[in-house]
């Protein structure tokens, strides 16, 4: 697949035959990273902006800090077709963000999904959301909040009230 | 103190759509008691699923009253349910409805205005899962066959009826039609209105008798199965990949899909066809890589010659007695049924799968089935061996002495035993088919489900008490008893809760089989 990349990054004009154009990413915090253009494409939004003749200058990823930026640039590297030689080995690769029991684990996955969002990253999208997803399962909804630490804002006649018109749920 | 931070409400809210989407829906449902956020996020999920198995079963029974009143309750609900999401603004991606109508006109209309409701909401995925009780079939709503929006359709028990309209799906890329009454008009018209249809299946449907499918350029995967009405299946799609046609009962129909060249996955069941049939399709479709035949009983002796064929499986044909394979890169054969007359070409072979129908205990059935074994001499790694009924191929005693052992390649043997044999006259009898074989693993279906799993390491060389054992004597190949070093044996116990259990033993020792039996003994 590197030959692909090449002619890829050579059609696009302003790099060196060979070599591969390279795009700089500012995290909201201020942290710099290059990343190979076929690489960071993943993104749709990066994809858009290079596609629109936007990507020349440092593209800022607001509301992503460095920390994030790093792991999400380590996602595309493992995702870049030809980087890993099995879908095996990226999925147990992958499998390190499916338990998120740990409350660290779980701010990462929050930043993950953040960062995902913002650049629009399908496969990382998928993956976190449906690692959350993993941890609800199952879970009553007293577990859901003493797990994700989600405050109820209704009061008691409320919250029945609503328990009332969803019985159907509650119930086998 | 460290402040809790709750921040997984804060994530947008197509995120958190996102991921609802992975939870069964009452479990969707229950979030909205959290806190408002998660209120709102649930009014304005775009996914309604109602269903479930309180509405299958005895619903319908007169004497279950105390079901219906409970259905009923569960109706008002989602009526309220369905109430709230009329007042949000937003389209639906999709609706699910899995309900026994019991020919109640009450269900019905709920069931109209659930429709009603998606179709208007430009719903993209509808799945209307009904059940098919006396005939009695639910009437689609028109506007259901002309949305521009859906794009995925899958109705079971409907009947599909056209006054005014012609169908207009003009998104539509997936539809299942299954106990589906819809006639020969109805057929021209969904093949005429669904352009873009990529995927399409019709299960146990009636009133049609012909379906022609041309001109749908996209379509990629076709079943048409058990719908025994019909007589004529015409297809010339040049970009299907993958056709199914089975029949419930052997029937006779006009098939003409010879034209649609990229077919890489075929399977055919229960098909009257001939064996010239069956070898002019095989040599139009020149990219053919997946090949199934079940129960076709007019075929009798054919030829294939395939040159990208990987897996071919023959199953039940019983009218079967000659069969030749010319296919260099068949990888994977599977065969349940008499024995036949074999000629094999195939010598990417590695993976071999035989059901064999043991007729009598005759040698000469032993004799034919070691012949049989042979053609796979040269080539295969692992193979799954079993009689009918689970049984264990155990060639006579008297047979061993005057026949080789047929394979001698084969890495990994697999097989299943229903019978309370002792464990180790089962290994024998496999070992004697295919001597110094690495892996063995028996699966029995006694007791729940247990399986055997082995891993024999053997002696280089033989001494047995000074001398080979008088049954290696007359034998190529030492028989296994007696040049075993070492076995790991795992016993795998599956409970009724599917929960396994394995227990895992290295064996050594020259009471090797006793050890083996005792330790087996209360699992066979």
């Amino acid at each position: 697949m590197s030959t692909a990349a090449t002619a890829d990054a050579s059609s696009s004009g302003d790099t060196t035959e060979g070599s591969v154009r390279l795009l700089t990413l500012q995290s909201e915090d201020g942290e710099v990273f290059e990343v190979k253009e076929t690489i960071a494409t993943q993104s749709v939004t990066i994809k858009g902006m290079v596609d629109d003749d936007c990507a020349t200058s440092t593209i800022p990823v607001c509301n992503v800090t460095g920390r994030t930026l790093a792991m999400v640039i380590e996602w595309w590297n493992k995702h870049e077709i030809g980087a890993v030689s099995n879908e095996k080995e990226l999925k147990e690769w992958e499998s390190q963000f499916d338990t998120i029991d740990d409350k660290s684990d779980r701010d990462d996955v929050y930043d993950l999904l953040m960062a995902a969002n913002y650049l629009n990253i399908p496969t990382l999208l998928d993956c976190c959301t449906s690692a959350v997803a993993e941890a609800i399962k199952g879970k009553s909804t007293d577990e859901m909040r003493e797990f994700f630490d989600i405050k109820s804002d209704f009061d008691e006649k409320e919250e029945d009230a609503l328990r009332k018109e969803n019985q159907w749920a509650f119930e086998n | 103190m460290e402040e809790l931070v709750d921040r997984i409400s804060e994530l947008p809210e197509p995120i958190l759509h996102n991921i609802l989407l992975f939870l069964p829906f009452k479990q969707v449902a229950q979030t909205c008691v959290l806190s408002k956020i998660w209120e709102r996020t649930w009014r304005r999920y775009p996914v309604l699923e109602f269903g479930g198995t309180i509405l299958r079963g005895d619903l319908c029974r007169p004497f279950r009253m105390d079901l219906q009143k409970k259905m009923k309750r569960r109706l008002n609900c989602w009526e309220q349910v369905l109430r709230n999401r009329c007042r949000e603004m937003m389209s639906m991606k999709k609706f699910t409805l899995d309900m026994d109508l019991c020919g109640d006109p009450e269900f019905e209309s709920f069931a109209n205005r659930c429709i009603w409701f998606a179709v208007e909401r430009d719903v993209k995925e509808l799945r209307l899962d009904f059940e098919y009780r006396n005939n009695i079939l639910f009437k689609l709503p028109q506007s259901v066959l002309i949305s521009g929006s859906i794009e995925f359709l899958k109705l079971r028990s409907c009947l599909l009826e056209l006054r005014r309209f012609n169908i207009q799906l003009s998104s539509l890329k997936t539809l299942f039609l299954s106990h589906v009454f819809l006639d020969d008009h109805m057929i021209e018209s969904l093949v005429s209105g669904c352009p873009l249809l990529e995927d399409l299946g019709f299960d146990s449907c009636q009133g049609f008798k012909s379906l022609e499918l041309y001109g749908l350029n996209r379509l990629n995967e076709v079943k048409v199965t058990n719908n025994d009405e019909l007589q004529r299946l015409n297809v010339e799609e040049l970009n299907i990949h993958f056709l199914a046609i089975f029949w419930s009962s052997p029937a006779a129909c006009d098939i003409n899909v010879a034209s649609c060249k990229n077919i890489k996955d075929l399977s055919l069941s229960r098909v009257c066809m001939k064996d010239n049939w069956l070898c002019n399709l095989i040599s139009e479709l020149s990219i053919l890589k997946f090949l199934s035949i079940f129960d076709c009983f007019e075929l009798e002796s054919f030829r294939i010659s395939s040159p990208y064929l990987q897996e071919l499986c023959l199953s039940g044909c019983r009218n079967l007695v000659e069969i030749s394979i010319r296919a260099p890169n068949l990888h994977v054969f599977v065969y349940s049924g008499k024995i036949i007359s074999l000629s094999l070409n195939a010598l990417a072979l590695s993976k071999i799968d035989l059901e064999l129908q043991i007729i009598g205990f005759y040698s000469q059935w032993f004799v034919k089935c070691v012949e049989y074994l042979e053609t796979f001499r040269s080539f295969s790694q692992v193979l799954y061996l079993r009689g009918t009924m689970d049984e264990i191929i155990s060639v006579p005693e008297d047979l061993r002495l005057i026949l080789p052992s047929p394979l001698s390649t084969i890495k990994h043997l697999n097989s299943r035993s229903n019978k309370t044999e002792k464990i180790t006259k089962v290994v024998d009898d496999l070992l004697w088919i295919s001597p110094h074989t690495t892996t063995v693993s028996i699966k029995s279906s006694n007791h729940g489900v247990s399986s055997f799993e082995f891993q024999f390491s053997y002696k280089k060389q033989v001494i047995y008490e000074g001398q080979f054992a008088s049954c290696c004597k007359s034998h190529p190949i030492l028989c296994w008893q007696h040049c075993i070093e070492e076995v790991k044996l795992e016993i795998i116990i599956e409970n009724y809760q599917k929960e396994k259990n394995m227990q895992s033993y290295t064996l050594k020792g020259a009471d090797i089989l006793e050890q083996i039996d005792a330790l087996s003994t209360g699992y066979l």
